[in-house]
């Protein structure tokens, strides 16, 4: 039966198990682990997926242990109350009561201050991994939602036609010799999102518990077997792929029962779907089940009406926003090194609160960038001010700073895509205006 | 990629011309569609699908699914006969329907009678404030009573527990965030913050009522039992539904009355009650309505038209006059109706925040500058002073319910790059005009009644220029002057036939069909019977490219396993819970775009292996309160073969035969294991092993677990095949 080659071990070399077997196949790669867990399992017991789980190490990101973590804010979240450039009067001016006043802020830099609600952020800021972009944003003027997060998450914006994903081409762009991982991309939610779509398999999970089919035990059941039989074989082309992606999602997951990572000491994910998301990233990450790029999303931020200001419905979810990020750096403990977390929204909003207490559709907006590696405690790109005759079509803030630079530099520095022109079509990225930020 | 590419046809003058001499295969299986990211049209073609096809195909896209017999009955009524008549509901019997959904008392009720028979968490609220006596009817005055003792209690908790942790005054982020929490809020009122899609649990956390006094009065006969607990004062109340297990509440509700049981459900907090009748009415709907076109039609506008449940606190109780009053008497009617009956929703108001926005100059912004003057609290004072335009609605009419997106203009994308059906598009300054011609039309009593009303106070005076034409003042009027004007724009009409070519035809329709749709829309004055009409009168919606090549999206595929299982649903929650775990919740798409009908968003590893879990759990009566019974529907046919059973299933379930692929999977589990010990060993689930699905719908399940199936070996394949590739496709 089909679904019996998938456990027949095929392969020839030893490997802890974790996968790594630098030693055996005479590879130095930086960053690998002395394999002192290789006792623990025999070559003739090894599955076929672990196998393939070395080979994930052959790309470049897996090779070095990096791990891109890819977070959209859906719906335009207001970026000037949640970076607030608390010394530009107009801003005062313009927001008579959703402003955060100057004694609220948490300052950074004596210019720019968070929203007192993302106080689990201000010390990754302090101490040096969180990095800000501010009035960053995409070169295309739409005012949709829909079009304006299809344009950042194709990466091509104002080009409608493209069918793939920003980060599924990342991944493209690395140096790949082998069959990767099956969790190599992976998006937590029920959809795999445009960001993610392409020619590169990816995996959606909502919920690692319940990624099982018929049974949840630590082999999988006959119907699961039948099933995986069933779309094995089957002649419809997206079907059938998705078929073999899955089933051998399950088998790792089985093997690697990511459940028993549970947060680190004294680490508290809200308890929301946003919490539960990269609780689980944490979860797969230190499963060691190949991740290179997960990705997760998190809505609410569409405040036209009533957004409020130090509280409030903006408040309660930069709140949410903030120690989710903070939580799962903290849980990554000495692996968080290793991982860069990029955030971003399909634009920023009116710099003018509307006559119902909320802000409309605006331009430029504020992205975070933490890391390992990253220059954190600083707020790059050109700040392009506020005064109304600064402002983008006279009400919004200017984009100086193309997301693709920042998603650039993330891709480039941490999944080693070299060839951004795969990456971003036309956007010409170039390495020498990287903002540098890692 | 065997479909469509080798036939090609093109159209010239009118005259279908078939170019290659090549003609296209009939697929006598399942099509191979090329990767759904290569985004190709569909290859139009002459060629058809087989005469004995077209009923089956009529049925996978105008309903949610052939029920068994179904097929059967379309032929011999004719295709196109049948078609028709679905095109006319009211002339289709729908009692049975009807019976069903009178367990939900609250759905059929006027929206403010509904709304003071059980209020909202915010009317509660106001009525504490301001000391409002509760109702004398007693029923009423104990479903606010309790409410309210309930809002006491766990404020007086609240406090205490704030007393006891002093100077943590942060408050805490929201739950879900969805529930907009009004800092107003000091305490959670029952339903407060609480998905009303869940149903209620009680909990023992206190035990503040004996046992046996609960036990008592459960034992009571039905009316005797809701006459005691509505007399109860409202500590008692509180104290005895606290005191009740799951069990016991289910005992408490059984023999009641529809109006007994839902008044019974009020008491732990209506908006949950309200949300849960609206899902569970909408999904019997889905399953048993004979009216299917009309469901299929619902559900389509209801997307289009999106709203949210969770917007806030008020929206479940808007929701049931939108689906049966604003929807569905107009979904196969004339488009500007159906806009303009959405425009004056109070659904859609709430949603996209319409109701709140004034005019920059009305009287009402002036006169709130007045009062600013007055206003104590600053931020009042200030927010009176502020009072103003909200653009979200009428961007969102533009981009998402009439021209289009395509139609934007911007910086990026002058005019001259638009689509001639656009014009000249629209523009920012489009949206502020459009904005200021609907300020006014907004919610009488929000939170009372909630019914529109046009408020000429707040309404923007003088003309407004609204895609190159002037709108001359002129109150209510200007608003519906501009509907009518997007309604009929051709831009509309391709835009509504697109979207309509995609969840009926192809996720990549032929340009050709969409455009014949589209003149038809624009002849008929936006009749939509005419342009489905056009649509099912076309070659290409009967070409072979097309045939079984849609993948059913979550609630499609949901609906259609259950109609295709005839199965017996006595609760539908299970249901709509699945489709939460999905992805595709109803009434919970958070964005006005609504759900894609494209291939590409539902075809995943997680979403497969939640719709293989539904497809066991369900042919296995692991889904509580929906009751399969394959024995019945296979007949009575001792001692044939695995391989016949498995036959006669396929038509049951698929209506024609699967792949032999599929087919030798499935029989692979049972050819030597005939018997019904063996199936079980091989596919009888252990109660303690139970698949995720069933897990997570036992937990809320408000029926106890179900019979195993008595056929075990029908049920095992019948999973097999609703969890197979062929059945994710329509």
């Amino acid at each position: 039966m089909a679904s019996m080659k998938g456990m027949t071990d095929q392969s020839d070399w030893g490997c802890d198990l974790r996968g790594r077997d630098a030693a055996k196949r005479g590879v130095t790669r930086r960053g690998f682990m002395k394999g002192g867990a290789l006792a623990l399992i025999g070559t003739s017991t090894i599955p076929a997926f672990l196998s393939r789980s070395v080979l994930a190490e052959v790309t470049t990101a897996a090779a070095n242990k990096k791990k891109l973590v890819v977070l959209f804010q859906r719906g335009a979240a207001d970026g000037l109350n949640v970076v607030v450039p608390y010394k530009e009067k107009n801003y005062y001016a313009m927001r008579p009561s959703i402003a955060i006043q100057e004694k609220d802020v948490l300052d950074l830099n004596g210019f720019f201050g968070l929203h007192p609600a993302m106080s689990a952020f201000k010390p990754l800021y302090e101490q040096g991994h969180l990095a800000i972009v501010h009035a960053a944003g995409s070169p295309d003027t739409t005012r949709s939602h829909f079009d304006a997060q299809d344009y950042m998450e194709s990466g091509t914006p104002g080009v409608k036609a493209t069918a793939d994903g920003w980060l599924n081409r990342a991944l493209q762009a690395e140096t790949v010799t082998g069959k990767p991982s099956a969790f190599r991309a992976v998006a937590l939610g029920t959809q795999v999102p445009r960001t993610l779509q392409g020619r590169l398999p990816a995996i959606a999970v909502n919920s690692l518990a319940d990624f099982s089919v018929a049974g949840k035990g630590s082999q999988t059941s006959p119907i699961s077997n039948a099933f995986q039989a069933m779309y094995d074989e089957s002649s419809d082309a997206v079907l059938h792929g998705t078929g073999q992606e899955t089933f051998e999602a399950v088998k790792m997951l089985k093997s690697a029962n990511p459940a028993q990572y549970q947060p680190a000491a004294g680490v508290v994910y809200p308890n929301t779907p946003f919490g539960n998301s990269l609780k689980q990233v944490a979860q797969l990450m230190k499963a060691n089940l190949g991740v290179e790029a997960a990705f997760s999303d998190i809505g609410g931020w569409d405040t036209h009406q009533n957004q409020g200001n130090v509280n409030g419905q903006l408040a309660n979810r930069l709140k949410e926003f903030s120690e989710t990020i903070a939580a799962f750096w903290k849980d990554m403990g000495d692996d968080a090194e290793n991982v860069t977390l990029v955030t971003m929204s399909e634009f920023g909003r009116t710099a003018r609160q509307n006559g119902t207490g909320g802000t409309d559709h605006g331009h430029a907006n504020v992205m975070f960038v933490l890391g390992g590696r990253v220059k954190g405690g600083k707020v790059y790109g050109k700040w392009p001010g506020l005064a109304n005759e600064q402002l983008n079509e006279g009400r919004d803030l200017t984009v100086t700073t193309d997301f693709r630079r920042v998603l650039g530099e993330a891709a480039y520095k941490t999944l080693g895509a070299k060839n951004l022109e795969l990456v971003f079509p036309g956007a010409h990225v170039n390495p020498n205006e990287f903002l540098n930020f890692s | 990629m065997r479909s469509g590419q080798s036939c090609a046809a093109i159209f010239l003058g009118g005259l279908r011309v078939l170019v290659s001499g090549v003609l296209c295969v009939l697929m006598m299986e399942q099509p191979m569609v090329a990767a759904v990211t290569a985004r190709k049209a569909v290859v139009p073609s002459v060629k058809q699908i087989h005469e004995e096809q077209r009923a089956l195909h009529a049925l996978n896209r105008f309903t949610f699914g052939p029920r068994p017999g179904d097929v059967a009955a379309v032929r011999e009524m004719g295709v196109k006969a049948w078609f028709e008549r679905q095109l006319n509901p009211q002339s289709i019997d729908d009692s049975a329907l009807e019976a069903r959904l009178e367990m939900f008392p609250a759905m059929q009720m006027e929206q403010a009678e509904m709304r003071q028979r059980y209020p909202s968490p915010a009317m509660l609220r106001q009525m504490i404030t301001k000391d409002v006596p509760l109702p004398a009817e007693p029923v009423e005055h104990a479903i606010y009573a309790d409410q309210i003792a309930f809002y006491k209690a766990a404020k007086a908790k609240k406090e205490a527990a704030q007393a006891a942790a002093k100077g943590d005054g942060d408050a805490a982020a929201a739950g879900d965030g969805s529930m907009a929490k009004n800092d107003e809020m000091k305490a959670a009122l029952p339903g407060d913050g609480v998905d009303p899609t869940t149903p209620a649990m009680a909990t023992h956390e206190e035990q503040f009522y004996s046992g046996l006094d609960a036990v008592k009065i459960i034992n009571l006969p039905p009316d005797q039992r809701m006459q005691r607990i509505l007399s109860m004062p409202p500590e008692e109340m509180v104290r005895f539904r606290k005191s009740l297990s799951k069990g016991e509440l289910l005992a408490a509700a059984e023999g009641l009355s529809p109006i007994q049981r839902e008044t019974l459900a009020a008491l732990q907090g209506s908006p949950r009650m309200i949300g849960a009748e609206v899902l569970e009415s909408r999904m019997l709907r889905d399953v048993y309505s004979e009216r299917q076109l009309e469901a299929v039609m619902t559900d389509f506008w209801l997307n289009h038209f999106n709203v949210y449940l969770k917007k806030n606190q008020n929206e479940p109780f808007l929701l049931p006059a939108y689906e049966r009053d604003t929807i569905r008497p107009h979904v196969l009617g004339k488009f500007e109706d159906l806009l303009a009956a959405t425009a004056k929703s109070p659904a859609m108001l709430m949603y996209l925040d319409n109701w709140q926005s004034i005019g920059p100059d009305s009287q009402a912004a002036r006169n709130g500058g007045k009062l600013a003057k007055f206003a104590q609290n600053p931020q009042v004072k200030q927010a009176l002073k502020d009072r103003g335009l909200n653009e979200n609605y009428a961007r969102e009419l533009m981009e998402l319910h009439t021209l289009g997106v395509q139609c934007e203009v911007s910086a990026d994308k002058p005019v001259s790059m638009l689509d001639k059906a656009c014009g000249r598009g629209y523009t920012q300054q489009d949206v502020t005009q459009v904005a200021e011609v609907l300020t006014g039309w907004t919610v009488d009593q929000p939170y009372r009644s909630g019914t529109y009303r046009f408020e000429e106070r707040r309404h923007e005076p003088g003309s407004k220029t609204v895609l190159g034409k002037k709108i001359s003042e002129n109150g209510e009027a200007e608003g519906m002057e501009v509907l009518h004007l997007l309604a009929t724009s051709p831009a509309t009409a391709q835009f509504i036939s697109a979207k309509l070519a995609v969840r009926f035809v192809s996720d990549t329709p032929p340009q050709a069909l969409v455009d014949r749709m589209a003149k038809a829309f624009v002849a008929s004055g936006g009749d939509i019977k005419t342009v489905l009409r056009t649509m099912f009168d076309a070659p290409e919606f009967w070409s072979p490219e097309v045939y079984r090549a849609k993948v059913k999206t979550p609630e499609e595929f949901v609906v259609s396993a259950v109609r295709a299982s005839g199965a017996e649903v006595t609760t539908a929650i299970p249901l709509f819970q699945a489709l939460d775990k999905l992805g595709m919740p109803l009434y919970g798409m958070q964005t006005p775009n609504g759900y894609s009908w494209m291939a590409e968003s539902w075809v995943n590893s997680g979403d497969l292996v939640n719709r293989l879990n539904f497809a066991v759990s369900l042919s296995n009566d692991r889904i509580v309160g929906v009751q399969t019974d394959w024995a019945r529907l296979l007949g009575d046919e001792s001692g044939e073969s695995a391989a016949m059973k498995e036959k006669r299933l396929e038509t049951v379930l698929l209506g024609q035969a699967v792949s032999d692929r599929t087919r030798e999977t499935v029989l692979a589990q049972f050819q030597d294991q005939t018997t019904q010990q063996q199936a079980e060993k091989s596919f009888g689930i252990r109660a303690n092993d139970a698949e995720p699905m069933a897990q997570v719908l036992n937990v809320s399940s408000p029926r106890q677990r179900a019979t195993p199936p008595l056929d075990r070996e029908a049920a095992g394949m019948a999973g097999l095949l609703l969890g197979s590739p062929e059945f994710q496709r329509r």
